[in-house]
């Protein structure tokens, strides 16, 4: 006998869920019409010409995004906007067996990706002639926009006035950048498969673009900062096979860093009572206090206002310091297998890299807290890194169930560097007890001097012993030893007006690591693998080191036809270093199933779950005036700080995506989906006046593209993408940063 | 059975709960559904059964044993017609354009072809374990794969095959069974949900790829991880400007590594940060709460004690250069 509530729902059917069910039809309708259209459509052939078959496409088209919300997040996380593009444009080309062709190549792929205003673009050209040579060029250019309101931002609250001057609120992160990263890589190697060949490549690195900076001193100025930094590599290398089964390489790599950022005050700028452009930071929660008591602003009323002269600020700051380094790296390398059942390879690096920032120059105009109107920082720096690796591993198959590996690695480097600058300040000699951005700076103060022979290395030396055991057809385990020993030195002898001596320290560090793997096939179609690894650590270097650590990983998949495939992954990093009062722990667990079902060509699904949690708890000293509820006093060794706390982070986050693929016939394919991010984290907020990452949002991501061949080798693609971000709980006095941006794409194929 | 029913207290008569029935019905279906799946998986014949094919250990075959591989084309135009694209395509160039190409990895054919069509007396990997297979593949690419057999993919029983197919691939130049990531996504499930997190390195976006760090034949490095060629983390290559070295380095950069304070396959922080407010990150170290235990944190700080509560910048608004600067000890430049 059914509830009564029960019968009246079965016997109620919603509205909607008509509507619903004759929209489905509809859509139905419409992919068979396409369907019925397109069936008669020849497929494109391969264009044979000049002793090659060359296959070429192109896609073009355009995107409309239509963009609510945070346009500074929106720009941070996707960056993508309506406008024009070239999607794809790709030429694969192989001589035809026997037929004479061009010299140059037999075979040659290009592809390009991206162009036209994407924020990724990419390249890659790959070549071959027989056994000649091989070559692959790959280059990728990135924008790289960051506008998160986090890391600095300057909380300047609405209504902060002096003298009918409001202060704008900043809308913008104050370290914000927007640069282009621009990678080539290329790699020619000759006789690739000769006894000996050869090896060569060149790769770019190009990072450019403005970004904002800052610079705590009295105000915090804000800085244009222009990056330009690029390395160029080069290498050779020799590969010689003496034996059918041995590998001896030579190689030298050198590349070559330039560094040139350069730094400028940025604006907005304020005025002087002289009309000279000035500007008092960006940090004002309350009005800039200045030297003769009165407000910050004397008249809000000018263009720009008129800032009290005797207030911290900056009227003219740069700075350069162009840095060159080199870093010559020789390596050997080695490979055999020619001894039966022993497998041995080995390799050795030696880098004797330097550093070299011949002139720095600092200019600074203003006023800082300390009354200084003027300084001029000049020097230079030097510093190398020598760094020598060895390793050797060995598999030798003992007997058909039995297998021992064993791997020594040794690695040392040393970083020596020196460091000479010298700082001449010039103090308000006129009011020297009321300095004034209005009084001339003034006479030069005896240089302040800094010297600094610094150092910084670690020796590292590593063995690891595992033994293998096939125990069945469907089990393998194995078992593994490694013992680490790990020596850090440090120095930094500063002779400064701010430190009188440094600190040298040696820190020995060894582990002891246990590591226990399983291979298991408990049917044909299903596959588990784990491993498990302790160590313990005798030491350690800072309280997040870890003296204890622990690592369960297990794989699974299961394949139960050839049209369905399940699998999952889990994986826990635990991590303690038990000391009073840090009492630091961590964990970073993550987990994913996933299921792939693709019974024939029509249809598919492919489903995704993952949850990861990274948690962290360290006790650490803080000071505060306005401390959190119940915090804890501070220990003795804190010193000064008056509070302990936990340090406490936890962000679990949920993510699940489906995939849904509909391919009636050959010539339409349609996907349609949904990806969501959902993060419910918590942490200890030290400062309530921050502006912390949100640890409550969401990010979803629907999808739906669909791909028709409407006629021989011509295609048409449309796709719809929905980015929707939103956030929860405290984020902080900042500006609301969810967005939420439809992205439309359409496309025109053509394949020849 | 209680579940479905239950005795409303206000009636004092059994009521069939229906919504408790639903659940029983859909876990009952999921589970008959699990069964059929894995019974008809159980009843697949397992790799014993089947009959032994010709392994990689079998008796060495003389030079007239080869048919080459005109021969193979006449049955099998289908694969061979698509392998003049193949990389390895080029063995036939070998031994005086005499090479051999299917049967450097298939066997030797003859017995096969006399045998008309034996799948016995032919190599099929399909029927090798994983180690037989690799063993197949590294007789040529063992040089360039040299940490291939002690790698943890192989220890996992993962073969070349498992992500490589030379005749079935998607990306023709690696003989990828499918793209990056989407291969490495499917049985690293757990990896996934961090590059769709807000903050992530583009590798869904194709920018980057999971090989691009991390080299999954294998190298010295745990967790696989590539290094740049002064045995500098993978992440200086890109991310040429912390790479250093500096006049005053951040120690933990280079004795830690960037994992000390970032996510590097994502984070719902920005900068892909380990937590969420920088001013937390820094005090974990930079705290002087047990000297005896971390004297050298405590010698690190040098500067003056500050306010939380009126510091309302990060930490980095001041200490901007912090992976290293070479001009002032407190990374102020």
């Amino acid at each position: 006998m059914q509830s009564r509530s029960s019968m009246c729902k079965s016997s109620h059917l919603p509205g909607h869920g008509l509507s619903r069910f004759a929209a489905a039809l509809g859509v139905g309708a419409f992919i068979l019409t396409l369907s019925a259209a397109a069936q008669n459509a020849p497929e494109p052939k391969e264009t044979v010409r000049d002793g090659y078959a060359a296959h070429q496409s192109i896609d073009v088209g355009g995107r409309i995004a239509d963009q609510s919300g945070s346009l500074s997040m929106y720009d941070t996380l996707v960056n993508l906007h309506s406008g024009p593009r070239i999607f794809q444009q790709s030429i694969d080309m192989h001589a035809v067996p026997k037929a004479p062709h061009f010299f140059l190549f037999d075979s040659l792929m290009a592809t390009n990706i991206g162009y036209g205003g994407d924020p990724e673009n990419n390249t890659v050209l790959r070549m071959s002639k027989g056994k000649i040579y091989d070559f692959q060029g790959m280059f990728r250019r990135d924008r790289q926009y960051f506008d998160y309101d986090l890391l600095g931002n300057p909380l300047i609250p609405a209504g902060v006035t002096s003298n009918g001057y409001t202060f704008p609120q900043v809308e913008h992160a104050p370290h914000l950048f927007n640069t282009v990263r621009r990678m080539t890589d290329t790699n020619l190697t000759l006789f690739p498969v000769a006894k000996v060949s050869f090896r060569a490549g060149y790769s770019q690195n190009i990072n450019q673009g403005p970004s904002y900076s800052s610079l705590h001193n009295g105000a915090e100025a804000q800085f244009l900062q222009n990056w330009r930094n690029s390395t160029d590599t080069w290498f050779g290398a020799v590969d010689w096979k003496p034996f059918p089964r041995t590998l001896l390489t030579l190689q030298e790599n050198i590349s070559h860093y330039k560094g040139d950022t350069n730094y400028q005050l940025a604006p907005p700028f304020l005025q002087l009572p002289n009309g000279a452009p000035v500007t008092l930071g960006y940090d004002q929660v309350t009005l800039p206090s200045c030297n003769d008591g009165n407000p910050p602003i004397v008249n809000g009323g000018t263009n720009p206002p008129t800032v009290n002269p005797t207030c911290a600020g900056y009227q003219q700051f740069s700075r350069y310091a162009p840095m060159r380094t080199l870093f010559p790296t020789e390596e050997f390398r080695f490979q055999s297998s020619d001894i039966k059942n022993v497998q041995v390879n080995g390799r050795f690096h030696y880098t004797g890299a330097s550093m070299k920032m011949p002139q720095f120059n600092e200019n600074f105009t203003g006023l800082d807290d300390f009354g200084i109107r003027q300084w001029n920082i000049t020097g230079y720096s030097t510093a190398e890194r020598v760094s020598v690796t060895g390793d050797l591993g060995i598999a030798w198959q003992l007997s058909p169930r039995v297998s021992l590996a064993e791997q020594y690695d040794f690695w040392n480097f040393r970083q020596p560097a020196d460091n000479y600058l010298s700082e001449i300040d010039h103090l308000d000699d006129v009011n020297p007890n009321t300095p004034s951005m209005l009084d001339p700076p003034g006479a030069p103060q005896p240089p302040a001097i800094t010297l600094a022979h610094n150092f910084l290395g670690q020796k590292t030396e590593t063995n690891t012993t595992t033994l293998g055991w096939k125990a069945s057809s469907w089990a393998s385990f194995s078992l593994g030893y490694r013992y680490r020993a790990r020596t850090i030195g440090y120095a930094m002898p500063l002779v400064t007006d701010f430190l009188a001596n440094g600190t040298a320290y040696t820190l020995p560090i060894h582990e002891n690591a246990g590591i226990l793997g399983a291979v298991l096939h408990p049917s044909s179609q299903w596959k588990i693998d784990g491993t498990f690894e302790a160590a313990f650590d005798d030491n350690a270097y800072y309280q997040l080191d870890p003296r204890q650590s622990y690592r369960y990983q297990v794989h699974s998949m299961w394949t139960p036809t050839g049209t369905v495939t399940i699998t999952g992954a889990f994986d826990d990093l635990e991590r303690r270093d038990n000391q009073t009062l840090v009492n630091h722990v961590d964990h970073n667990r993550s987990a994913g199933i996933g299921a792939e079902i693709s019974p024939n060509e029509h249809y598919g699904f492919d489903l995704n779950y993952g949850y990861i949690d990274a948690y962290t708890r360290t006790g650490l000293c803080y000071s505060s005036t306005a401390p959190l509820a119940g915090a804890q006093a501070a220990p003795a060794d804190c010193g000064t700080n008056t509070y302990l706390g936990t340090g406490y982070y936890d962000e679990p986050t949920q993510s699940a995506s489906i995939d849904v693929m509909l391919s009636p016939n050959k010539h339409v394919t349609s996907h349609a989906g949904y990806r969501i991010n959902a993060v419910n984290g918590t942490t200890e907020y030290l400062n309530p006046l921050a502006v912390p990452g949100s640890l409550q949002s969401h990010y979803q991501t629907p999808f739906f593209n669909v791909k028709w061949a409407v006629a021989a080798g011509w295609g048409l693609r449309g796709e719809w993408n929905l980015y929707d971000y939103s956030e929860g709980g405290p984020v902080g006095p900042t500006a609301p940063r969810a967005f939420q941006t439809n992205l439309c794409t359409l496309g025109l194929h053509y394949d020849f | 059975m209680r579940a479905l029913w239950v005795r409303r207290v206000c009636y004092q008569e059994p009521v069939f709960d229906v919504k408790r029935m639903r659940r029983v019905l859909y876990c009952a279906s999921l589970g008959l559904f699990c069964l059929f799946i894995f019974r008809s998986g159980l009843a697949q014949p397992t790799p014993k059964q089947l009959q032994p094919a010709a392994s990689s250990k079998a008796i060495p075959a003389g030079p007239s044993d080869f048919v080459g591989s005109e021969t193979c084309a006449t049955c099998h135009d289908e694969v061979a017609k698509k392998f003049s694209s193949n990389p390895h395509q080029r063995l036939a160039l070998e031994h005086g354009n005499q090479g051999i190409s299917c049967e450097g990895c298939h066997g030797a054919g003859k017995a096969h072809v006399d045998g008309g069509g034996d799948v016995t007396k032919i190599r099929q990997f399909k029927n090798l374990s994983a180690k037989e297979t690799d063993e197949t593949c590294l007789t040529c690419h063992a040089g360039k794969h040299a940490n291939f057999e002690r790698s943890k993919h192989a220890e996992a029983g993962v073969s070349c095959l498992s992500c490589h197919s030379v005749h079935l691939s998607a990306s023709k130049a690696d003989l990828l069974k499918a793209d990056q990531p989407i291969l490495c996504y499917t049985c690293h499930k757990n990896v996934r949900p961090a590059f769709s997190q807000a903050f992530h390195h583009q590798v869904n976006e194709g920018l980057m790829s999971c090989s691009d760090c991390h080299d999954p034949h294998g190298t010295f490095q745990p967790q696989q991880l590539r290094t740049t060629d002064d045995q500098n983390a993978i992440c200086t290559k890109c991310h040429t400007d912390t790479a250093g070295p500096y006049a005053y380095e951040h120690p933990v950069v280079k004795t830690g590594g960037c994992i000390a304070c970032h996510s590097p396959h994502g984070s719902p922080n920005p900068r892909m940060l380990k937590v969420s407010n920088v001013n937390t990150l820094c005090l974990q170290c930079h705290s002087s709460v047990n000297l005896t235990k971390f004297p050298n944190a405590s010698s690190e700080q040098g500067g003056p004690v500050h306010n939380q509560a009126t510091q309302y910048n990060a930490c980095t608004t001041c200490h901007t250069q912090i992976h290293g600067s070479n001009t002032a000890f407190n990374f102020f430049r």
